[in-house]
């Protein structure tokens, strides 16, 4: 038995997936019940671009064996290519409980997690210069809250807002189609490391430094307690607020459009 | 360059009261002189008084900031602060937003602000706020008395150590001054309980009290020179009979310098709220006998406002009394805190009892260089309610007016009716500016001589103390003119005052492995680093005072 598991393994490392698969099959005959067999299988299935198969044959290694940090960071990859982020990041979860310095599993983790940027830190900053967390709407100059109607997904919904800046953030790949048909139409800038979902629907993407990785500043963490973040690399992007603060310095170049004083001359 | 000429001049810690004299402003600075091209403001039939200091506020950090989001209907009906080429927008209210409450201080006449409560884990978020807060000044201080790393180290009697872990926490935080909450009693409040007496046992010690932690952190704040005393908030506030309490406290504090924050809601009498009444007179007369001593008023106006404290037990006490919205957060190993929307009403017994209270303090202690105008903002009423105040003050029949609106059972608890003093001019420059100032260890601020900061608020001399000090005519910050005619022209960036007092570094050797072990983020993710802290001014104490 374990002849034929460490050939099968060795195969599986050359790449070998077909020949590979047929051992692990008889394998698994022999004994159905083998979690390191159905975990490899799955893995396997994971590689032929299979991810549900892999998701149900790991899962069923895990309901045998729920110590092994390694399925349960495999499976996070897989759920997380399925596209079942919640499950993803609580495999990862677990992965490092099991082996807190496992690399990969706070890889994962991560990559479950993606796709928003620092959510608390947009709300405690809103908070405190507007003193609402989200769904403000700025049109008469002062803040106004009213989730439903000022939210994003209403504003692009009804069509309202004339452009988009979106930062850490991928509208393009979770809201609903009307607002994401709103986006496409209208002039959307997108701020991001990566190329994203809304970066191929917007009119401008700029590539910037990743916050915490190669662009300094402030975190808040989910229960609002501030972590510096201190740049591992040098990037070779703008962070997000250099890119912003040289469009605001960009849109101040032109002439202002506050409104003047009542000249006296009825309107026509 | 500017010179203000033909203005009355109320200047207390030079001594001019009154007289008509010219100010003249450069660099930054109150100078002798000015050549006479410089800018002129012709002041006349206008006071100048020095800008305005609050020694006791909450502005900025995680919560107040918790407060704002729990608030929403209260935002709808606030004042709103439009977007201008000067201005960012914002709303005032009860908690200002973090530009609103610059422009809003600044258009009063007030340049200096001390955020009273900051613990270390959030201080980064403080000084965030801060930063975005324009024009005026600002300073912190720290929360310690519920630090349970101090805690544990009194409790092993290692007062040495706990000095040190006290200035490295000082300096961690960036924070100017130490604040004490409710000593103990919020670290009981961990384990539901509270500490109402100062010889209680903290819950989860064996050995240390109240008092104990009191007197520690009264001598650690002494012999490491800081600037300002130890900020105290005594145990037991808001509840009837607390006065015994603050008496107690502040005959522990005897020998140290103390500054008793919002001493009105620590100066209460009766048994329980139906027989509570004011116990300002036994407070007054011990304060007024003891010079080691200073305080803020904390006084209430009826009105809507949101309470916000560290005192995580009493805010859920009245959160049972109103049966209104509650928010509680912990803090981790540090403190803890609470906030409560409330409403104080006239018609309401213990409302009226606080209302008169705060202004029997305020007109029972006889040195105003001891007493600071504060509303505990937002807690008694917002900061931008005090020329309510001043006018009551300085105004004893009006005030008489305002207290026959009051429920007529209130009236045999309390002495306000018989309180006939008024306030002069030259009083409240002081306790709206000399005294705060001196309190605070600002040397630079709260006066009009030469080389203090250019920070002045000139009024128009009127009858009604409400309308003057409202609206000031101009108010001119480290010599900028920032309000001009009544109206916002400008706006500058503030300093931030931090202390730096001397310790060992090696205590850091002791902290760390303590960190690892029971905080959340790495010790090195701990302190706010200095360059996170926007126009930080550092006052370096001076050596550490050994007791002989």
């Amino acid at each position: 038995m374990s002849q034929a598991f460490n050939r099968a393994v060795q195969l599986h490392r050359a790449g070998n997936l077909d020949q590979d698969e047929l051992v692990y099959r008889q394998l698994l005959d022999d004994n159905p019940n083998h979690a390191d067999v159905l975990h490899l299988l799955g893995v396997i299935a994971h590689q032929r671009g299979n991810p549900a198969r892999a998701v149900a044959l790991i899962r069923r290694a895990v309901a045998i064996d729920d110590t092994n940090p390694i399925y349960h960071c495999n499976l996070a990859e897989s759920c997380r290519v399925s596209g079942d982020m919640p499950e993803a990041a609580a495999h990862s979860r677990k992965a490092i409980r099991l082996l807190p310095h496992h690399a990969d599993a706070h890889n994962h983790l991560g990559l479950a997690l993606q796709g928003h940027g620092n959510v608390t830190g947009a709300d405690v900053v809103m908070r405190y210069t507007l003193s609402y967390p989200f769904g403000i709407s700025m049109t008469r100059g002062y803040p106004r809250f009213n989730p439903g109607e000022y939210s994003t997904i209403d504003l692009l919904v009804r069509g309202d807002n004339d452009a988009t800046i979106v930062i850490g953030a991928d509208p393009g790949a979770t809201m609903p189609k009307p607002a994401i048909e709103h986006l496409r139409r209208t002039p959307t800038i997108v701020l991001d490391p990566k190329v994203t979902h809304t970066s191929r629907l917007s009119r401008v993407h700029f590539t910037t430094a990743p916050a915490g990785i190669s662009a300094p500043g402030t975190a808040y963490r989910m229960d609002e307690v501030p972590l510096p973040l201190r740049p591992a690399l040098k990037s070779p992007y703008l962070s997000d607020e250099e890119v912003l603060k040289k469009i605001v310095a960009a849109v101040q170049r032109r002439p202002g459009w506050y409104p003047k004083a009542h000249s006296g001359t009825p309107v026509t | 360059m500017l010179r203000i000429t033909n203005g009355k001049v109320y200047d207390p810690k030079n001594g001019v009261n009154g007289v008509v004299r010219d100010v003249c402003l450069d660099g930054g600075k109150v100078v002798a002189s000015v050549p006479a091209h410089a800018r002129v403001i012709d002041a006349s039939g206008m006071v100048v008084f020095p800008g305005g200091v609050d020694v006791h506020t909450h502005v900025a950090g995680a919560a107040l900031n918790f407060a704002r989001g729990l608030i929403p209907e209260q935002h709808r009906k606030a004042r709103p602060i439009y977007h201008s080429p000067q201005c960012r927008a914002g709303l005032a209210g009860s908690t200002p937003t973090t530009f609103a409450t610059g422009y809003v201080y600044a258009g009063m006449g007030w340049t200096t602000a001390n955020e009273a409560a900051v613990p270390i884990l959030s201080a980064k978020h403080t000084h965030e706020e801060l930063r975005d807060t324009p024009i005026i000044d600002k300073c912190t201080c720290v929360l310690m008395a519920n630090n349970e790393i101090i805690l544990d180290l009194l409790e092993n009697a290692e007062f040495e150590r706990a000095k040190q872990v006290t200035a490295w926490q000082v300096w961690a935080a960036k924070a100017y001054g130490v604040k004490a909450v409710n000593p103990g009693g919020v670290a009981g409040w961990k384990w539901g309980k509270d500490c109402k007496g100062l010889d209680e046992v903290v819950p989860g010690y064996n050995k240390v009290t109240p008092r104990t932690i009191i007197k520690a952190l009264a001598d650690i704040v002494d012999q490491l020179a800081l600037p300002h005393p130890i900020h105290i908030h005594c145990n037991n506030l808001g509840a009837p009979g607390n006065f015994t309490t603050t008496l107690e406290t502040m005959k522990t504090l005897e020998g140290n310098r103390a500054h008793m924050a919002h001493l009105q809601y620590h100066a209460y009498g009766g048994d329980d709220w139906f027989t509570m009444s004011s116990a300002s007179v036994p407070i007054a007369e011990y304060f007024n006998a003891h010079p080691n001593l200073t305080c803020d008023a904390g006084a209430v106006l009826f009105g809507d406002t949101v309470t916000i404290t560290a005192d995580g037990p009493w805010q859920h006490l009245l959160y049972e009394l109103t049966g209104k919205k509650w928010g509680n957060l912990d803090v981790e190993n540090e403190t803890g805190c609470g906030v409560v929307p409330y409403v104080y009403k006239e018609k309401n017994l213990v409302n009226a009892i606080q209302w008169a209270v705060g202004l029997e303090l305020l007109l029972l202690i006889t040195d105003p260089w001891r007493v600071s105008l504060t509303t505990d903002h937002p807690n008694g009423a917002c900061f931008w309610r005090y020329p309510e105040i001043v006018r009551l003050l300085m105004d004893k029949d009006f005030r008489k007016e305002e207290i026959k609106k009051l429920p007529e059972k209130v009236l045999p608890r309390i002495v306000l009716p018989e309180l006939d003093r008024e306030y002069t001019l030259y009083e409240i420059a002081i306790i709206t500016s000399a005294g705060p100032a001196r309190t605070l260890g600002l040397p630079q601020k709260g006066h009009l001589g030469i080389g203090a900061d250019a920070d002045v608020a000139i009024f128009n001399e009127r009858a009604n103390a409400m309308e003057m000090f409202a609206y000031p005519r101009f108010v001119i910050k480290a010599g900028t003119v920032i309000i001009e005619e009544g109206e916002l022209r400008n706006s500058i960036e503030g300093t931030q005052f931090a202390s730096k007092p001397v310790y060992d570094e090696t205590i850091e050797d002791y902290l760390r492995p303590l960190f690892q072990q029971h905080y959340t983020m790495s010790f090195e993710n701990y302190p706010v680093a200095e360059e996170c802290v926007h126009g930080l001014e550092v006052h370096q104490c001076g050596a550490c005072i050994t007791p002989t």
